[in-house]
C-alpha cells in the first residue's frame, strides 16, 4: 500500500485533529434530516446507519508544505506516490484584466506563445517533438486574472520536463512564423463566434455587462488581434512572467527534497528585475442594464440568459449567496429551476444559475436555459416567476437541509484528486484568503437560516436590474418577447473597442 | 457467490525497444472479480487514497438494437431510471398505477391519431383529438399528488452524491455516481431498487425534455447537426444509422410501455456489469452487493439480429446547411473493435491527427496553413464502426481545398510508411494514456467498465494496449491503403445557410 492521499481517521490522524483543535475542525458526515414528504424507500433509508467518517481538509503545513524557492517563486508540495505521474501546475498573476483596450487578445495570445513560439534554443516543432516523445503534456492559458500553466508527465520524466519548463518561460522566441499562426487561428475563431449559440449568448451577456469600458467585456476583435505585435508579446512577457509573480503546486509521485533541488536547479538563476509593479485592476461599473436585448439565430430553441451583476470576493455574504444560489439553480437537478422549468413543465434540458462571486470584480448572475422557439416566453416567465419567489417566500426547512447536507457530505470530493488539493492551497493566497479557509467554510453555511436565506435573496437578487437576453429566431421572438419589454435587437457582433478610453 | 480471482497485475512494459522516452512502466491494478448467482458482474478495485467511491453500472444494452418507429427509447429509458420505483419517488404507488395506466392508454390512442393525420388524404377526427388532449392533461395532473418530484437525485444529493449521471451509446448504457465511502449500502439499495420496480413516472414530461437536449445537441448545434448527418449517410442498413437520442417524430411517440418492455427484456442481471473503485473493503463490498442485487432473477436473453452494413461501393456525400461556417467531417468504414487492423488504424488515427506533431497538424494547420483545426479518431464499436475526420479551414482556404489536402495527406501515408519515431510517439502516449487514466475512481471503473462489458473481460484494457503497441509501419500502411479509399469514404460538409 502507497501512502494515502488523506489522512486517514487512524490514531495518528485523530491526534492530529484534537492537537488543532482551533484550526483544523474534524468534520462528521451526518444523515439527513427528516424531509416534508417521504416515500417508503426514503423512509428505509432514513433508517440506515452510516458510520461516521472523520476527516479533514489537508492543511498547509501538516500534509501541504508551502515553501519559497531562492528567488522568491512560491511552492506547494503534496506528494503523493500512488502513481509514477507528476503533476505542476502554477499561476502568474496576469490576465484579461490587465491588457489595454486596443490590445484586447494579447494576455491568450502570451500564453499561447510562450508555449507554442519555441524557445531561444529550441525551435518550436522540436519542442513539440520532445514533449510528445516524453507523452508529456505542458499547456498555458490566460484566465481573467491569471495565465496558467499546467505540466503533466511521468514521474521519471521530472527533470527533463522542468528544464523544459523553465526554458519555455524564461527564454520564449516568440517566433514571428508562430505569432502568424496563432494570429490566423484567432481570426478564424473570430469568424466562427457565432456559430454556437450558447458561446455566442455567454459572449453577448458579459459584453453589454461589462461593456468595452472595461476589459471583461472588451472581446478581441480584428483590429485588436491585428494591433498585437511581436513586441507587445516581448514587453508583456517582461512585465509578468518573473519568479516574484509565480505560484506553482506540485502533487504526485516525488521526494520533496528532490524535487526543490531540480526546481532550484531549473528555476534558481532567474532574476526579478527591479520590483514588481502590476497595474491597479479597473473598477467595474455594477449598475444593471435592463431590458429584453435579442441576437438573430434563426434555430429552433432559443439560448436564454436572464442577470445582472454579482459580487466579488471579498464579500461577507458569498456564503449565503452561494447558499441560496445552489438552492435556485446552482446544483444539478434537484433545485427550483430545475424542478420547474425542466422536471415539471419540459420546457429545457439544460436549465441553472451561476452567482458569480470568485472573481477579484464583481462577476455576473445568470439563468441559463435552453428552449423551443414557441415555448421561449413561458420558459422566461417560469424563471423570472423563480427568481422573484425566491425573494418572496421563505424557502422550506427540507429544501435548505437538502442545499447543506450537499454541501456539508460531498465536501471531501474536493479534495479526492492531489493536483486539486495542492491547488487548492495555492488559490486561497492567490485570492487573499485565509489558510483555513476549508476548515471555517462549511461552519459559514450551517448557519444559515431561511430567513437569512430569503434576507440574501433580496439583496442580491434584482427583479429591477434583470437583462433577459436570447439567442434565437427573431421573427418568431421579436413579437413573442415584447410582453416582457421593449425588445432590443442587438447585432451579435464585436463592438470594436476604439471607442474605449 | 463465487469469487473467482484475485489478480494484481504488473505491467512491465517493454523497455529494451525504447530508444528515448518513456521506459518500463510498473502500474499495479487490483481488481477483485465476482460474479453473483444471477449472472452479474462484479469488480471491485480497493484504492485507500481517498475517503470515496466510485460506482459504474452498465448495461449491455444501447440503441442499436431500438425497433423502428422506436428509435431513442434506449436513451429514454436511461432518463426514466431516474424518475422512481415503486419504493421512491412516489407515494401511494397502488392507487397510483391504474392512473399511469390510463394516461398510458390515452397517449397511446394520441399517438395513433397522429399515425392517421400525417396522410393529408385521411379524414381527420379533431373533436376526438381535442378530448383527447384535455383528458391527457386532467390525467396527468391527477397524478401529481403521488409524485414526491426528483426524490432519486435528492437523496442521492444529501447522501454527498456527486458526478450522478448516465449515458447511452449504441451499445451501452451506463449510470454513474461518486458517493462518500461510508454511503456503500446506499448505492446499493438505490440502484438495486431502480433495477426491481421501476415506475417511470412523469413520463411524457421527460419527453419534451429529451425533445429540448436533441434540440440543444444537434439541431442548434453545427457540430451535432453535422455529425448526425455523416453517420446518417454512412450506414445505409445497420441500425448504427440512426441517432442515438432518436429521430423528432419518434421521440415524439415514445410510450411508457415501450420503455416498460425494453426494461424488461434487457435491464436483466446477467446483462449488467457493475465496477466499484475507491476505498471499500472488496469483501463486504461483495457481500453488500449479493445481498440487495442478488434477489433479482436472471433471465433468459436472446440476441436480437442486427442488420449489417453491406460494403459501400463508392463516396456518398452530403451538405448541410446552417447558421454557421463551413467545416467537414469525412468517416470510412472500418472493421468491429478487436478485429487485427482496428489498431492499425487506430494507431493511424493518432499519427494524423492528435497532438502539434501529428501529420495534419504539421502539415496541414502549421505547414500549408489550410486548417484551423482538425483531428482523427476511430470509433469504438461492437460492430465495424467508422474512422472520422473532422476539418475547419482556416480562411481565405476553403473546405474543398481542406478535403483535397488531407486526401493528399493519406496518399502520403499509402506510399511510404510512417517512421519509427511517429511509432514510438504512439506507443509512449498509450503507456502515459493508461496512468492517467487510472487517476480517478471513476475513470478506472469506467474504462474496466467500459472493456469488461464490450470484451467481455476487463483485461481487454490492457490487453488491446498490447496489440497497439506491437503494430508496425507496414501494418498502418496496409490499413491505410485497404481502409482509406475513396470507394469507402462518406464526406459530409456544413455549408453556410443562403441569407433569408
Amino acid at each position: 500500500m502507497k501512502p494515502t492521499v488523506l489522512k486517514r481517521a487512524s490514531g495518528a490522524a485523530i491526534l492530529i485533529i484534537g492537537l488543532l483543535a482551533g484550526q483544523g475542525r474534524a468534520m462528521e458526515q451526518q444523515g439527513p434530516a427528516p424531509a416534508d414528504r417521504r416515500s417508503e424507500g426514503a423512509e428505509k433509508i432514513g433508517l440506515m446507519i452510516f458510520p461516521p467518517l472523520i476527516w479533514r481538509p489537508p492543511s498547509v503545513g501538516i500534509e501541504v508544505e508551502r515553501r519559497t524557492l531562492s528567488n522568491g517563486i512560491i511552492l506547494y508540495l503534496y506528494p503523493d506516490r500512488t502513481l509514477p505521474l507528476l503533476d505542476l501546475v502554477g499561476l502568474f498573476r496576469a490576465g484579461r484584466l490587465y491588457e489595454p483596450a486596443e490590445k484586447a487578445g494579447l494576455a491568450r495570445m502570451v500564453a499561447s506563445q510562450i508555449r507554442g513560439g519555441g524557445t531561444t534554443g529550441v525551435t518550436a516543432d522540436a519542442l513539440n517533438e520532445e514533449l510528445d516523445s516524453l507523452a508529456a503534456s505542458l499547456e498555458l492559458s490566460a484566465g481573467d486574472e491569471a495565465i496558467d500553466i499546467h505540466l503533466n508527465l511521468l514521474s521519471k520524466h521530472a527533470q527533463r520536463g522542468l528544464k523544459l519548463l523553465a526554458d519555455v518561460l524564461l527564454r520564449p522566441a516568440f517566433d514571428p512564423g508562430q505569432l502568424e499562426l496563432a494570429r490566423g487561428r484567432k481570426l478564424e475563431e473570430l469568424r466562427r463566434r457565432r456559430d454556437h449559440p450558447a458561446q455566442l449568448l455567454h459572449s453577448e451577456f458579459a459584453a453589454l455587462h461589462y461593456t468595452t469600458q472595461h476589459p471583461l467585456g472588451r472581446e478581441p476583435n480584428e483590429t485588436t488581434l491585428r494591433a498585437i505585435s511581436r513586441d507587445d508579446l516581448v514587453a508583456f512577457h517582461q512585465r509578468f512572467i518573473r519568479p516574484d509573480n509565480l505560484m506553482l503546486a506540485a502533487a504526485g509521485d516525488f521526494d520533496k527534497e528532490s524535487l526543490v533541488a531540480l526546481l532550484e536547479q531549473a528555476f534558481g538563476d532567474w532574476p526579478s528585475s527591479g520590483k514588481l509593479s502590476l497595474p491597479a485592476i479597473p473598477p467595474v461599473e455594477t449598475s444593471g442594464k435592463p431590458g429584453v436585448y435579442l441576437v438573430d439565430k434563426p434555430l429552433p430553441q432559443s439560448s436564454i440568459a436572464i442577470g445582472h451583476f454579482g459580487v466579488d470576493r471579498t464579500n461577507a455574504d458569498r456564503h449565503a449567496i452561494r447558499l441560496m444560489n445552489q438552492l435556485l439553480g446552482g446544483g444539478a437537478i434537484v433545485t427550483r429551476l430545475g424542478q420547474r422549468v425542466r422536471s415539471a413543465e419540459g420546457l429545457a434540458y439544460s436549465v441553472g444559475s451561476h452567482f458569480g462571486t470568485e472573481g477579484p470584480v464583481p462577476g455576473l448572475f445568470q439563468v441559463l436555459a435552453h428552449t423551443r422557439t414557441d415555448a421561449t416566453p413561458r420558459a422566461v416567465a417560469a424563471i423570472l416567476d423563480e427568481i422573484k419567489r425566491i425573494r418572496d417566500e421563505p424557502v422550506t426547512g427540507s429544501e435548505l437541509e437538502t442545499v447543506k447536507e450537499s454541501l456539508a457530505n460531498s465536501f471531501l470530493f474536493k479534495f479526492d484528486d492531489p493536483t486539486e488539493t495542492v491547488r487548492r492551497s495555492m488559490l486561497l493566497e492567490f485570492e487573499g484568503l485565509p489558510a483555513d479557509y476549508y476548515h471555517t467554510v462549511l461552519e459559514g453555511y450551517t448557519g444559515i437560516t431561511a430567513e437569512r436565506l430569503q434576507e440574501t435573496a433580496r439583496r442580491y437578487l434584482r427583479p429591477a436590474d434583470l437583462a433577459i437576453f436570447v439567442v434565437g429566431d427573431a421573427k418568431a421572438l421579436e413579437p413573442a418577447l415584447a410582453r416582457f419589454g421593449a425588445v432590443k435587437n442587438m447585432p451579435g457582433e464585436p463592438l470594436p473597442s476604439t471607442d474605449a478610453p | 457467490m463465487r469469487t473467482r480471482w484475485l489478480v494484481t497485475l504488473v505491467l512491465a512494459l517493454l523497455p529494451f525497444l525504447i530508444p528515448h522516452g518513456v521506459e518500463a512502466q510498473e502500474v499495479s491494478l487490483d481488481v477483485r472479480e465476482h460474479t453473483l448467482k444471477n449472472g452479474m458482474k462484479l469488480l471491485i478495485v480497493p484504492r485507500r487514497s481517498s475517503f470515496t467511491f466510485s460506482a459504474y453500472l452498465r448495461f449491455r444494452i444501447g440503441s442499436a438494437k431500438e425497433q423502428a418507429g422506436k428509435t431513442g427509447l434506449a436513451h429514454m429509458l436511461e432518463h426514466m431510471m431516474f424518475k422512481g420505483t415503486r419504493l421512491i419517488g412516489g407515494v401511494e404507488t397502488a392507487a397510483e398505477e391504474p392512473i399511469l395506466e390510463k394516461l398510458d392508454g390515452l397517449q397511446q390512442e394520441l399517438s395513433q391519431l397522429q399515425e392517421l393525420e400525417r396522410s393529408p388524404l385521411l379524414p381527420k377526427d379533431p373533436g376526438r383529438r381535442m378530448s383527447l388532449e384535455k383528458e391527457i392533461t386532467e390525467t396527468t395532473a391527477m397524478l401529481k399528488r403521488f409524485i414526491i418530484p426528483n426524490e432519486f437525485w435528492e437523496i442521492y444529493r444529501r447522501h454527498g452524491a456527486i458526478g450522478i449521471n448516465a449515458s447511452t451509446s449504441r451499445d451501452g448504457t451506463q449510470y454513474y455516481v461518486s458517493l462518500p465511502s461510508n454511503r456503500l449500502e446506499l448505492w446499493a439499495f438505490l440502484e438495486s431498487d431502480r433495477m426491481k420496480a421501476p415506475v417511470l413516472r412523469e413520463f411524457y414530461t421527460e419527453r419534451d425534455v429529451v425533445r429540448e437536449e436533441r434540440r440543444q445537441r444537434y439541431e442548434a448545434n453545427p457540430d451535432g447537426a453535422l455529425s448526425e448527418a455523416l453517420v446518417t449517410l454512412a450506414y445505409a442498413a445497420h441500425p448504427y444509422r440512426n441517432p442515438v437520442i432518436g429521430w423528432p417524430s419518434d421521440v415524439d411517440g415514445l410510450l411508457r410501455p415501450d420503455a416498460l418492455r425494453y426494461f424488461k427484456t434487457f435491464y436483466a442481471p446477467n446483462n449488467a456489469v457493475a465496477v466499484l473503485v475507491g476505498d471499500l473493503d472488496p469483501e463486504r463490498t461483495a457481500r453488500i452487493i449479493e445481498e440487495q442485487f442478488g434477489s433479482i432473477p436472471a433471465q433468459p436473453l436472446t440476441e436480437l439480429r442486427i442488420t449489417q452494413e453491406p460494403p459501400q461501393r463508392g463516396e456518398r456525400r452530403v451538405s448541410v446547411r446552417f447558421d454557421a461556417q463551413p467545416r467537414t467531417m469525412i468517416g470510412y468504414h472500418i472493421p468491429a473493435l478487436g478485429h487485427p487492423d482496428t489498431y492499425a488504424l487506430q494507431v493511424a488515427a493518432t499519427i494524423m491527427g492528435s497532438g502539434r506533431t501529428s501529420r495534419f497538424y504539421r502539415g496541414l494547420i502549421d505547414g500549408k496553413r489550410v486548417a484551423s483545426n482538425i483531428d482523427a479518431s476511430i470509433s469504438h464499436l461492437r460492430d465495424p464502426g467508422l474512422l472520422t475526420i473532422s476539418a475547419t479551414p482556416l480562411a481565405p482556404h476553403t473546405v474543398e481545398e481542406l478535403e483535397k489536402e488531407i486526401y493528399t495527406e493519406i496518399e502520403r501515408l499509402k506510399e511510404s510508411a510512417v517512421t519509427e519515431s511517429e511509432l514510438q510517439r504512439v506507443r509512449n502516449r498509450l503507456e502515459a494514456d493508461l496512468v492517467r487514466s487510472l487517476r480517478s475512481n471513476a475513470s478506472l471503473a469506467a474504462h474496466l467498465g467500459s472493456a469488461q462489458a464490450m470484451a467481455g473481460d476487463w483485461r481487454y484494457l490492457l490487453e488491446s494496449r498490447k496489440r497497439l503497441k506491437a503494430v508496425t509501419a507496414e501494418d498502418v500502411q496496409r490499413a491505410v491503403k485497404s481502409y482509406l479509399t475513396p470507394e469507402n469514404r462518406t464526406v459530409a460538409t456544413l455549408l453556410p445557410e443562403k441569407p433569408r
